[in-house]
């Protein structure tokens, strides 16, 4: 699995790596009953804080996302695509969200953003 | 501990090498050239142990300032080792190659110096080994060892930890100086330090404490650098202890010197009677201790000692041979001529390594004066004998130049010189006084090119006159024992022994091979020779002691030793008379040599006296035998000679006549006065 | 079992008349990554040494691994990893000895471990000290700290200078260590990027001082800026509350905080600004914020 986490962000990195793995799953590289990287693994990886691997872990069980199976380890649950799919439409939603308060803040008004986001869509349609 | 040693051995085994080489240097230098150094032999090893024991200066230093320096003692310090170990890993390690640096530069020292010696390795080897307390010198480098270590904590750079351990090290210099000024005031040798034993004690307090506390500022000081840390004041108390110690050995050892104790602790070995017969000179000697010798004058008739000060018992070195006693009484036994031995210190030249000097007791005034010194290498060498002028103004004795040959001295009393008389003849060798009124010496006369032949080597003598350095030679001729010669105190007679046949090769080689000869008589005034005592054929090829010619020279005293090898050696002592050509038997079958003395006429010659030993019991340990000395009185007479045995003790060889019917002999540290006959024995002194 | 492995009380350390650490708590819960941040010659070495017994406390005391440093700092040394800023290894030694030397003193040394270690790093025992580059004294001495099991590392600068590749393989050992139950790190050092990857908490240290002790997400939480964007001219009488500095530059104000909050942004908006932006800010940037100069808020 390739994540990539950025440190000095203010966002937790453990948020980052759910976020990442959410994202991934959502696109289809894990599928349901697919084992993640242990603990030991990611962290190395990533060279990051395990306990910040443990928690990013444990936040995508609470959710539901993943299922531990002891002495086996961590897998992506049934049904973790759908919320992986409704997470990845809460990311974009904040994304988009994002984006417009800043074109609204730059003085553009909302028929001009209206405008831009439709030329996009058109674009990629085509 | 393994592993920090093995680490000492792997950063400084260079220094350990360059050691190796260092202890070789000298030795080598030695073995090259000896003279150069004016050193003897023997002293080789014992100035080896101060080379190691500077490179000792540097083995300490380079032990933990270059940590130090480089920060490596931080990591040490970092790991969970205790701080001592540390330390004693570092301490072990320079003292075991201290001990090893030793070892080597005294085998080198021995090997080599041996080589080159006359004496062989062996000798040398047993000079060292022989005189246990100098081993003890072996702990000097271990000390600066100790020194440089603790120096070596106080500073990064090894150069000037090698500095700071000097400097450390000033108090033992300056102590040794102060023990050199001590000894040479007190008249001792430097072997007085080794039998002293507040001087160990000191050098092994400073190992001790330099030793301890090194390892304190070591285990505490890594801690602190800066200059007014706890390092120094530690640094500073352990100076101040060891320097306290050894202030107190030099007290010690000063008292001891100065203060020569009670008369008890001497043993008389000679006495020496001024000619009015009123004064004794006695010589002790300290048992066991060869260079702590004393003089004393006393007064017979006041029955007091001239020259109550202390200092002069201990300070006076004398020259003694059980024969030659090495004083001269002035004729009018109002001075007595010494002959001392010195050691004097110069401090800018260098330690003399040998020096005698002439002094004049002055009985009336109780003082003393210096008349001539000798210092070597280099001055002048004091050949002896002495002897006084019939008047008694003058002083005689026989220098020996340092590039050879020979002067007379003649000195006034007050000290002035008055003449050097070169002795022109090169063959005159001055050997010992003949007679005193006037004084006549009796000198070896060297054939320049004696032929191989023992037999066919002329023994010639000849008698000088120390007023002009005229010389009388005499020539005895060919295959005379040349053991065997002596001269009748009026300086008339000469007795010999010639050998016929002449003497085969292997009795040549050996003195006690040698066949019995018969003997002969020379009669100077008129150059004949006759035989004497023809009846008999004398062993006279070796002794101790020689025949003794009464005082008006009719009469003999003659040892025959019959020579048969190893235990069955016998001496017989007779008593011979010139004119009637006759010899009676003393003393008969003497199991040694060596125990039988010499004979010592009395003064008018009426007695002759002869100290022998008598075994009384063999020491299991030692297999010698415990002796117990007796005097032999003879006094001869018409009806044959009447013998009187006196049986003091101990050392009584040293006796001598107080007049014709009076003896004074030494037993132990006292001098006892008694009748010819053995009777009305006191005690004169103390 | 403990919770604490490193817990000071009041630590001091005097030099004449400087504090170099002035009456410094610190607690270290055991199992975390600690790291220990400030400026040069604020006292970090001081403070470690002062843990490790390799110098004297002037007041306060100490406990690490439940052992006092003045007094069991054999103890201490024993279990404890410790790579301090600059080596003096023994130059004349290759990597073998040094590993043989160091074994001699650690009853738990691993040879093993060691040996893989050595593998890792890509070190070769043959060396000599004096041949290796920087990076590759520090993993030897890194090697040493790891070879013995200890149950705490302590590092000190232990990445100075040192390139990206060490650093990596640093941080991968931390980690590492990190995963073995009970074990916990120590970390001193300046690069803050490396410190935000793994460490727990955080405590900021100045002029011997405790600045700051806290959690690293509770840090990035609380300390921030927030950019204010005046319409008009600013208004000069105006009080900002709970600021720790208030930037003004034109029509621009930075508002930097030590403990943000919703309320207090919202108390920035009711000014008269077209724009309130907050500014989230990595360690380095909280770093400075916490050790500069307050000025008036």
């Amino acid at each position: 699995m390739y994540l990539q986490i950025n440190p000095s962000s203010s966002v937790p990195i453990f948020i980052q790596i759910t976020n990442q793995i959410k994202y991934s799953i959502a696109m289809g590289a894990y599928r349901a009953e697919d084992k993640l990287p242990s603990v030991r693994e990611l962290a190395l990886q990533l060279r990051v804080n395990p306990n910040t691997v443990v928690k990013a872990y444990r936040e995508l069980e609470r959710e539901s996302v993943v299922y531990t199976q002891r002495g086996l380890g961590v897998f992506v649950s049934e049904g973790a695509r759908g919320i992986s799919k409704k997470e990845r439409k809460r990311i974009i939603d904040q994304q988009l969200g994002a984006a417009i308060e800043e074109a609204l803040h730059s003085d553009l008004s909302p028929t001009e953003i209206r405008k831009i986001v439709e030329s996009k869509l058109d674009a990629k349609r085509k | 501990m393994k592993t920090l040693l093995w680490k000492e051995w792997r950063q400084n085994w260079l220094v350990f090498v360059l050691g190796l080489l260092f202890v070789l240097l000298f030795p080598l230098i030695y073995g090259v050239d000896p003279r150069h150094l004016y050193v003897k032999a023997e002293d080789v090893p014992v100035l080896q142990y101060f080379v190691v024991a500077f490179y000792s200066l540097l083995i300490g230093s380079t032990l933990v300032a270059p940590e130090i320096a480089s920060g490596a003692i931080r990591e040490l310090f970092a790991r969970p080792v205790k701080p001592w170990k540390i330390w004693l890993s570092k301490a072990l390690f320079g003292m075991i190659t201290a001990v090893v640096l030793v070892i080597v530069a005294e085998l080198a020292a021995i090997l080599i110096a041996g080589a080159v010696s006359e004496r062989g390795a062996a000798r040398v080897l047993s000079s060292v080994v022989g005189d246990l307390p100098l081993l003890f010198l072996a702990l000097v480098p271990i000390v600066f060892v100790g020194a440089a270590l603790l120096a070596s904590n106080m500073t990064e750079q090894p150069i000037l930890a090698t500095v700071g351990a000097v400097l450390l090290l000033i108090p033992f210099h300056l102590y040794w100086i102060a023990w050199a000024l001590l000894l040479s005031y007190g008249g001792r040798t430097e072997r007085y330090l080794l039998r002293n034993s507040a001087v160990p004690l000191a050098v092994l307090t400073g190992l001790v404490l330099f030793s301890f506390l090194s390892a304190l500022v070591f285990t505490r000081g890594q801690i602190n650098t800066g200059l007014r840390g706890p390092k120094w004041r530690l640094a500073g108390v352990s100076v101040g202890c060891v320097a306290v110690v050894m202030i107190f050995a030099l007290l010690w050892g000063a008292a001891d010197i100065l203060y020569v104790g009670p008369h008890e602790n001497f043993e008389v070995h000679a006495l020496s009677v001024s000619p009015d017969r009123k004064k004794v000179a006695i010589a002790a000697q300290a048992p066991g201790a060869y260079d702590v010798r004393a003089l004393w004058i006393l007064d017979l008739e006041a029955g007091k000692r001239l020259f109550p000060d202390p200092r002069f018992d201990a300070s006076v070195y004398w020259h003694w041979r059980a024969r030659d006693w090495g004083g001269a009484w002035s004729p009018d036994s109002t001075r007595l001529a010494i002959r001392e031995e010195s050691r004097p210190l110069r401090l800018l030249r260098g330690p003399a390594t040998y020096g005698e000097r002439v002094r004049l007791l002055d009985m009336d005034t109780e003082t003393v004066r210096e008349i001539r010194e000798f210092q070597q290498p280099g001055d002048d060498w004091l050949w002896g004998p002495f002897a006084w002028s019939e008047s008694g103004d003058s002083l005689y004795y026989v220098v020996r130049q340092d590039a050879g040959g020979f002067n007379i001295e003649q000195t006034a009393s007050d000290g002035t010189r008055e003449k050097r008389i070169p002795l022109v003849d090169a063959m005159v060798r001055p050997r010992r006084l003949v007679s005193t009124r006037p004084p006549v010496f009796l000198c070896d006369y060297s054939d320049p090119q004696p032929p191989f032949e023992y037999s066919d080597r002329k023994c010639m003598y000849a008698l000088l006159d120390p007023a002009t350095g005229e010389t009388n030679v005499i020539d005895l001729g060919r295959r005379v024992e040349a053991q065997f010669v002596d001269i009748s105190p009026d300086a008339r007679y000469v007795l010999f022994a010639k050998y016929d046949p002449p003497l085969e090769p292997h009795e040549q080689a050996s003195s006690t091979a040698r066949p019995p000869a018969p003997l002969y008589l020379r009669d100077l005034s008129t150059g004949t020779d006759r035989p004497i005592l023809e009846d008999k054929k004398w062993h006279v090829g070796t002794f101790y002691y020689g025949t003794a010619f009464s005082p008006d020279g009719t009469r003999l005293v003659l040892y025959d030793r019959q020579q048969r090898e190893g235990p069955d050696d016998r001496v017989d002592a007779y008593l011979v008379n010139i004119a009637q050509d006759s010899a009676t038997r003393l003393i008969g079958n003497v199991e040694r040599p060596q125990w039988l003395r010499s004979a010592v006429w009395s003064p008018n010659g009426t007695r002759v006296a002869v100290a022998i030993d008598i075994p009384t019991k063999r020491d299991e340990a030692t297999g010698e035998w415990l002796k117990r000395t007796e005097l032999r009185v003879f006094t001869p007479g018409d009806d044959g000679v009447a013998k009187t045995t006196i049986a003091p003790g101990t050392s009584v060889s040293g006796f001598v006549w107080l007049s014709d019917d009076e003896l004074l002999y030494p037993d132990g540290s006292a001098v006892y006065r008694v009748n010819a006959d053995g009777t009305n024995k006191r005690k004169v002194f103390p | 079992m403990m919770d604490t492995v490193i817990q000071t009380k009041g630590l001091t350390r005097r030099f004449g008349k400087v504090q170099a650490v002035d009456r410094l708590d610190l607690e270290v819960p055991r199992g975390s990554v600690f790291g220990f941040i400030g400026r040069n010659g604020a006292g970090k070495t001081t403070t470690v040494r002062m843990l490790l017994g390799l110098l004297p406390m002037s007041a306060g005391s100490a406990t690490v691994l439940g052992h006092d440093p003045r007094k069991q700092s054999f103890d201490i040394k024993k279990r404890v990893g410790y790579v301090p800023e600059t080596h003096h290894f023994y130059q004349w030694m290759t990597i073998a000895e040094l590993t043989r030397f160091t074994s001699s003193f650690y009853p738990t040394w691993r040879h093993d471990k060691c040996a893989e270690l050595l593998k890792n790093f890509e070190l070769d025992p043959a060396k000599k000290i004096k041949e290796l580059s920087k990076g590759m004294v520090a993993k030897v001495a890194l090697t040493l700290a790891l070879a013995h099991d200890p149950e705490l590392l302590v590092l000190d600068e232990p990445t100075g200078g040192l390139d990206v590749m060490v650093r990596r393989e640093f941080l991968e050992s931390i980690v590492r260590m990190i995963q073995e139950e009970g074990k916990t790190v120590f970390l001193s050092s300046h690069v803050l990027v490396d410190m935000e990857r793994v460490a727990d908490e955080i405590a900021i240290i100045e002029e011997g001082r405790l600045v700051k002790r806290s959690t690293l997400e509770e840090l990035k939480d609380k300390v921030k800026k927030v950019k204010l964007t005046f319409a008009g001219d600013p208004p000069g009488d105006v009080q900002i509350e709970g600021a720790r500095n208030v930037d003004r530059d034109g029509r621009q104000w930075v508002v930097t905080y030590e403990e943000f909050s919703e309320d207090k942004l919202n108390a920035l908006r009711k000014l008269p600004v077209s724009d309130a932006q907050v500014i989230d800010l990595d360690l380095e940037d909280i770093f400075v914020v916490l050790v500069g100069k307050r000025s008036e808020p």
